[in-house]
């Protein structure tokens, strides 16, 4: 099983689920998919931590590269169901304020209209 | 005061015995599961700053870890033979900008000393040296 696996819902909307922890393996893994999948224009971009345990710097700049580069195109990131270890590293390195942060895939998938 | 050594090759694969290791260490030395996670995760940090800046990549070196376990306090040292690199020259980023101009540099070295007590680069010609403190503040001053 790949470690990061994406699909598209609903709206050209492009799910990714990363499973496990996200150091510097993961994420490398991540920032290849999310830069593949924007060069192919599919922006509007929800990453799932519902199954991420963990999360080291590695992953915080694959998410601000992906956040850079989809704004440039004109696309969005958010970032849902974050556990509270998860989000407290987002938090402590003032991450937080640079993304949409939303509980639930579901409701990460209505913040696009 | 308990010591235990592990000696690894820098390699991004055995992150997770690093931080598996790191985490034994805390709960011995009494540390509450929080603190055991920011150990893991300074450490996570330490260890993939030596792969990458010391050693230039992968599999360029080993790397030998230390946890000094005394009750209510966990030092972590890591030691490496690769190139003089003081990560404690390395700015914290810059918050306060514009978050479209935030580099990504320096997120780790900002994580660890959030996430730790004292946080200490020994760059030395013939050996790195990185030292981790972190305190249960309940037990110790």
């Amino acid at each position: 099983m790949p470690p990061v696996e994406y699909y598209e819902s609903t709206k050209n909307i492009w799910v990714v689920t990363p499973a496990g922890r996200m150091d510097a393996a993961l994420a490398s893994a991540l920032d290849d998919l999310l830069q593949t999948l924007i060069q192919q224009g599919r922006t509007r971009l929800v990453v799932d931590f519902e199954k991420v345990s963990y999360l080291a710097s590695s992953g915080l700049k694959a998410l601000i590269a992906a956040r850079r580069t989809t704004h440039a195109a004109g696309g969005e990131i958010v970032l849902a169901g974050l556990s509270p270890r998860v989000r407290e590293v987002l938090e402590i390195t003032g991450l937080d304020r640079l993304f949409r942060i939303v509980p639930s895939r579901a409701e990460a998938l209505d913040l696009f209209v | 005061m308990v010591e235990t050594t592990l000696l690894v090759p820098g390699r991004f694969d055995r992150l997770e015995s690093i931080t598996d290791f790191v985490a034994r260490a805390a709960r011995l030395a009494g540390l509450n599961e929080s603190s055991v996670y920011h150990c893991e995760l300074a450490a996570d940090e330490a260890y993939s700053n030596i792969i990458m800046h010391a050693y230039g990549g992968e599999n360029r070196g080993d790397i030998q870890l230390t946890c000094q376990c005394e009750p209510g306090i966990l030092t972590i040292i890591f030691e490496d033979h690769g190139r003089p690199f003081d990560s404690g020259s390395i700015k914290a980023p810059d918050l306060s900008g514009p978050l479209e101009e935030l580099a990504e540099g320096g997120l780790g070295v900002h994580l660890m000393r959030q996430l730790m007590d004292e946080v200490k680069f020994d760059p030395g010609r013939d050996q790195n040296r990185v030292t981790l403190v972190k305190r249960d503040h309940s037990r110790v001053p």
